[in-house]
C-alpha cells in the first residue's frame, strides 16, 4: 500500500490480437487508398493533355433504355494538331455517358455560342476528348482516397496501441495519456468528413429543394417508363426511371429526373407500381425551373429521406466531443488523480428514486417497458426479417451457380441467431404486456435516519393490478455495481453484499399494507455514486403471482454518510 | 527523490490528513500541485476524484508540509468488484503523477470489507466460477 508505483496486472494476450487486427485492417484500408489514388490519377492526367481549338460538327444525345449508361453523346468534332486534322468522338476520356439526361443537355448547351477547345493526348494525337475528366470521377477518387486514409489511420493507431502495450504487463491503472493524440486525429477526421459531406451534398441539395418550391407545374408526356436495376456484387437495387418531354416558352425539353436526390435502393414493388401508373404516352405533372427550363423534376419533396441529411451532423458532433475531450485532458499527464473541476450536474439515482416521507411507486413503469421492448422488437424483427427473407429467397432460387448457392446458404445460416433473438424479444414483449396487469405496490420511507447503524420504518400498500400473490416478501439489499463495456455494449455488473428479509408473509390481508423496520448494518457503507462505480441500497418487493409474471420490483434508498457528531 | 509522508494513515471522515512532501526533480516542473483524492478501481478501469489541491512552487527541489480536511465520504472499501482508496498525490502538468501515498478513511479507521452473497444471476455465477478457476491456478 505504501508503494507509490501502485500497479495492476492487466491481461496481455489480447494485445497480439489487436496488433494482428490492426495490421490486417491497415492493409485492407491501403487498398482503398490505392484505388482512390489510381482513379484520381486517371482523372487528373487529362489535365496535362494539350488544349487545341476544335469545331463541333454534331452533338446529339442518344437514348438507349437498355444501355448502361442510358444516355450517350453522339458527338463529332474536328481538331488540328501537329499540322494534321483529326476527328474526335469522345466527350470524356473515360466516361461514356450519363444516366441523367440533363447532365448531357447542360454540357451541350454550354458549348453553344463559344469557340470550343478539346484536349488532345500528346502521346497519341488521335486520342482527344471535348471535356476533361468528369467531376464525379475526381470526387470519387478523392472520396476513396480520403476514406481509405481515414481507415488506414485507425488501423495504424490500433497497431501502435497494441505494440506499445506489448510486454508492458505492469502499468499504472491511472495511465491516461495513451491514445490522446490518436483520439484527436480520429475526432478531427470524423468532424471533417461530416462537415465535408454536409457542405458538398446536403447544403447544395437543401438550396435546390428551396428553389424547387418556386418551379412551375407543367404537363409532360411520358416517352418511356421503367424500373432501372443496378446490380452490384451481391445485391440489386432499383430506381424509378421516367423519361418525359414537356414544352416551355414554345420549346420542347426532355428530362428523366424523378426526385430531388437521384439514387437506387432495394425494393422493387413500390417502384414498379409508380412505373405502371405512368405508361408510355401518358401525361404527368412535372416541376420546371423557369430560369433554366432544361431542369425538371417529378417529385420535388424529399420526404422522410430528407432527414438522412442530418446524419453528417452527427459526425460533426462526435468530432467536436472528441476535440473537447482532448482539450480537457491534453495536459493532464499520467496521474491517479484528476484536476479539480466544477462539479458536474448529474442525476443521482439513489437520491431521486424515493422521496423521503412520500408514497412512491415501486419498480419501473411496466407499460413504458412494454412500449420500449415492443418498439425494439418491431425494429429488430423488421430489419432481420428483410435479410432473412432475402437470404432464404436467394438460397431457394439457387439458380446462379454453386458459389452463390453456398454464399446465400451461409448468409441464411448466419441470420438464424439474429432471427432467434428476434423471436426472444417478441416473446419478452408479450411477457411484458402480461406483466402490466400484475399487482403493483407503493412504499413510503423516511430516509433521514438511513445511515450505517441507523434504522427507520418502511410502509407499503397495494396500488392496483390484478391477482392475489401467493406470498409476499420485503427484502433489503446492498450491491456493488460497475459499468463495463462488453461486445461494444455498455452494461452494469452487480455483486450482492447484503441481503435481509424485512417482512415475509403468505397471508393475503397482510400483503395489502403494512410496516417493517429497516436497519442498515453499522459496519457497512453508505450509498456511493461514482461515475462508473457505485454502492447502492435497495428495498425489493417480491411476490409469486399465479398465472402472471412474478413481482420483483425494487426501489432505491439513499443511505447517507455519518455526520460528524455521529462518529465515535 | 520524491516522497510524501503522512503522519497518520488511518483516519475518520472530517478529520485532517497532515504530512510533508519533499521533491527533487531533474527538470523544472509546471503547475506542481499536491492533491487530496480518492480513486476506485475494478478489474480494468478506475475513476478518481480530486477533493482538494495545494499549489506548490514550480522549483526542482523543495519541501512543504500540508494538511487537508477530509469530507464525509466516500469511505475506504474493498469489495468483490470495487476497491476504493484515498491518496495524496504530487502532480506536475504534462508529466503527471510524481508520487502517491495512500491512506484509509472510515468511521472505524479501517477499510470496509464487502462480502459477496450468492445471487442467482448469471453474472455473479460466472464471476464466482472465474474466481475459483483463478484460485486453482494459483
Amino acid at each position: 500500500m505504501e508503494d507509490p508505483d501502485n500497479t495492476v496486472r492487466k491481461p496481455a494476450k489480447w494485445r497480439w490480437g489487436l496488433v494482428l487486427f490492426g495490421v490486417i485492417w491497415t492493409l485492407l484500408s491501403c487498398t482503398f487508398v490505392g484505388v482512390g489514388i489510381k482513379e484520381c490519377w486517371k482523372a487528373l492526367r487529362v489535365g496535362l493533355w494539350e488544349t487545341v481549338p476544335c469545331e463541333i460538327e454534331r452533338f446529339e444525345i442518344t437514348d438507349t433504355p437498355s444501355g448502361d449508361p442510358v444516355f450517350t453523346p453522339d458527338l463529332r468534332f474536328r481538331y488540328r494538331t501537329e499540322g494534321r486534322t483529326y476527328v474526335g468522338t469522345k466527350l470524356w476520356p473515360e466516361k461514356k455517358g450519363s444516366n441523367q439526361y440533363v447532365d448531357l443537355v447542360e454540357i451541350r448547351d454550354g458549348f453553344s455560342g463559344i469557340d470550343p477547345e478539346c484536349r488532345v493526348n500528346p502521346d497519341d494525337p488521335r486520342e482527344a476528348s471535348l471535356m476533361g475528366s468528369s467531376p464525379s470521377q475526381v470526387a470519387g477518387g478523392l472520396f476513396f482516397t480520403g476514406l481509405g486514409a481515414f481507415f488506414t489511420l485507425i488501423g495504424i493507431a490500433l497497431t501502435i496501441g497494441g505494440i506499445s502495450r506489448k510486454g508492458d504487463k505492469s502499468r499504472r491503472v491511472s495511465e491516461k495519456g495513451t491514445g490522446k493524440g490518436a483520439g484527436l486525429v480520429v475526432s478531427l477526421v470524423f468532424g471533417f468528413v461530416g462537415l465535408l459531406i454536409f457542405a458538398v451534398l446536403v447544403i447544395p441539395k437543401s438550396i435546390e429543394w428551396v428553389s424547387m418550391r418556386g418551379w412551375q407545374e407543367i404537363e409532360a408526356e411520358i416517352l418511356w417508363s421503367r424500373v432501372r436495376s443496378k446490380r452490384s456484387d451481391d445485391t440489386t437495387t432499383y430506381a424509378v426511371d421516367l423519361f418525359y418531354r414537356y414544352e416551355m416558352n414554345g420549346r420542347e425539353y426532355r428530362s428523366n429526373r424523378y426526385a430531388l436526390v437521384n439514387g437506387s435502393s432495394s425494393g422493387r414493388k413500390a417502384k414498379r407500381k409508380i412505373v405502371d401508373a405512368h405508361p408510355r404516352g401518358s401525361k404527368l405533372t412535372v416541376y420546371v425551373d423557369p430560369a433554366q427550363p432544361r431542369n425538371a423534376v417529378v417529385r420535388r419533396n424529399p420526404g422522410w429521406l430528407g432527414l438522412l441529411g442530418l446524419l453528417p451532423l452527427a459526425f460533426v458532433v462526435m468530432g467536436l466531443f472528441g476535440v473537447r475531450w482532448y482539450v480537457r485532458n491534453r495536459d493532464a499527464g499520467d496521474s491517479i488523480s484528476s484536476a479539480v473541476r466544477e462539479p458536474e450536474k448529474r442525476e443521482i439515482a439513489g437520491r431521486s428514486a424515493v422521496v423521503s416521507g412520500e408514497w412512491t411507486r415501486a419498480g419501473k413503469s411496466k407499460f413504458g417497458a412494454f412500449i420500449a421492448i415492443s418498439l425494439f422488437a418491431l425494429v429488430w424483427n423488421g430489419v432481420v426479417g428483410i435479410f432473412v427473407t432475402k437470404a432464404f429467397k436467394d438460397f431457394g432460387e439457387g439458380t446462379s451457380g454453386v458459389i452463390n448457392l453456398i454464399f446465400s446458404g451461409g448468409v441464411a445460416l448466419f441470420m438464424i441467431p439474429f432471427a432467434l433473438i428476434g423471436l426472444l424479444v417478441a416473446l419478452l414483449s408479450v411477457y411484458q404486456f402480461v406483466a402490466i396487469f400484475g399487482p403493483s405496490y407503493e412504499v413510503r420511507i423516511s430516509t433521514d435516519e438511513l445511515r450505517p447503524g441507523g434504522s427507520t420504518a418502511i410502509h407499503w400498500r397495494r396500488a392496483g393490478g390484478m391477482s392475489q400473490p401467493r406470498d409476499f416478501k420485503l427484502v433489503l439489499t446492498g450491491v456493488e455495481e460497475i459499468d463495463v463495456t462488453r461486445n461494444s455494449k455498455p452494461r452494469s455488473l452487480r455483486s450482492l453484499f447484503y441481503e435481509q428479509v424485512l417482512f415475509d408473509t403468505t397471508t393475503p390481508i397482510a400483503m395489502k399494507m403494512g410496516r417493517a423496520e429497516v436497519r442498515i448494518p453499522g459496519e457497512l457503507l453508505p450509498t456511493f455514486m461514482g461515475e462508473r462505480h457505485r454502492v447502492r441500497w435497495f428495498v425489493s418487493l417480491r411476490a409469486a403471482v399465479p398465472r402472471l409474471p412474478d413481482l420483483k420490483d425494487e426501489i432505491e434508498i439513499h443511505v447517507r454518510p455519518l455526520l460528524k457528531e455521529e462518529l465515535s | 527523490m520524491t516522497t510524501i509522508s503522512i503522519e497518520r494513515k488511518d483516519l475518520q471522515p472530517y478529520e485532517t490528513v497532515t504530512g510533508t512532501v519533499s521533491w527533487d526533480l531533474d527538470d523544472q516542473p509546471r503547475d506542481l500541485e499536491l492533491r487530496l483524492c480518492w480513486f476506485s478501481r475494478d478489474d480494468g478501469m478506475q475513476e478518481s476524484k480530486t477533493i482538494r489541491s495545494l499549489k506548490l512552487d514550480d522549483v526542482t527541489r523543495g519541501e512543504r508540509t500540508f494538511s487537508f480536511e477530509l469530507p464525509s465520504e466516500p469511505w475506504s472499501m474493498r469489495g468483490q468488484l470495487i476497491t476504493l482508496v484515498w491518496g495524496i498525490e504530487l502532480v506536475a502538468k504534462a508529466v503527471g503523477g510524481l508520487a502517491l501515498e495512500e491512506f484509509i478513511v472510515g468511521p472505524d479507521r479501517k477499510v470496509v470489507e464487502l462480502p459477496e452473497l450468492p445471487e442467482a444471476t448469471l453474472d455473479s455465477r460466472l464471476r464466482r466460477f472465474k474466481k475459483r478457476l483463478d484460485q486453482q491456478r494459483r
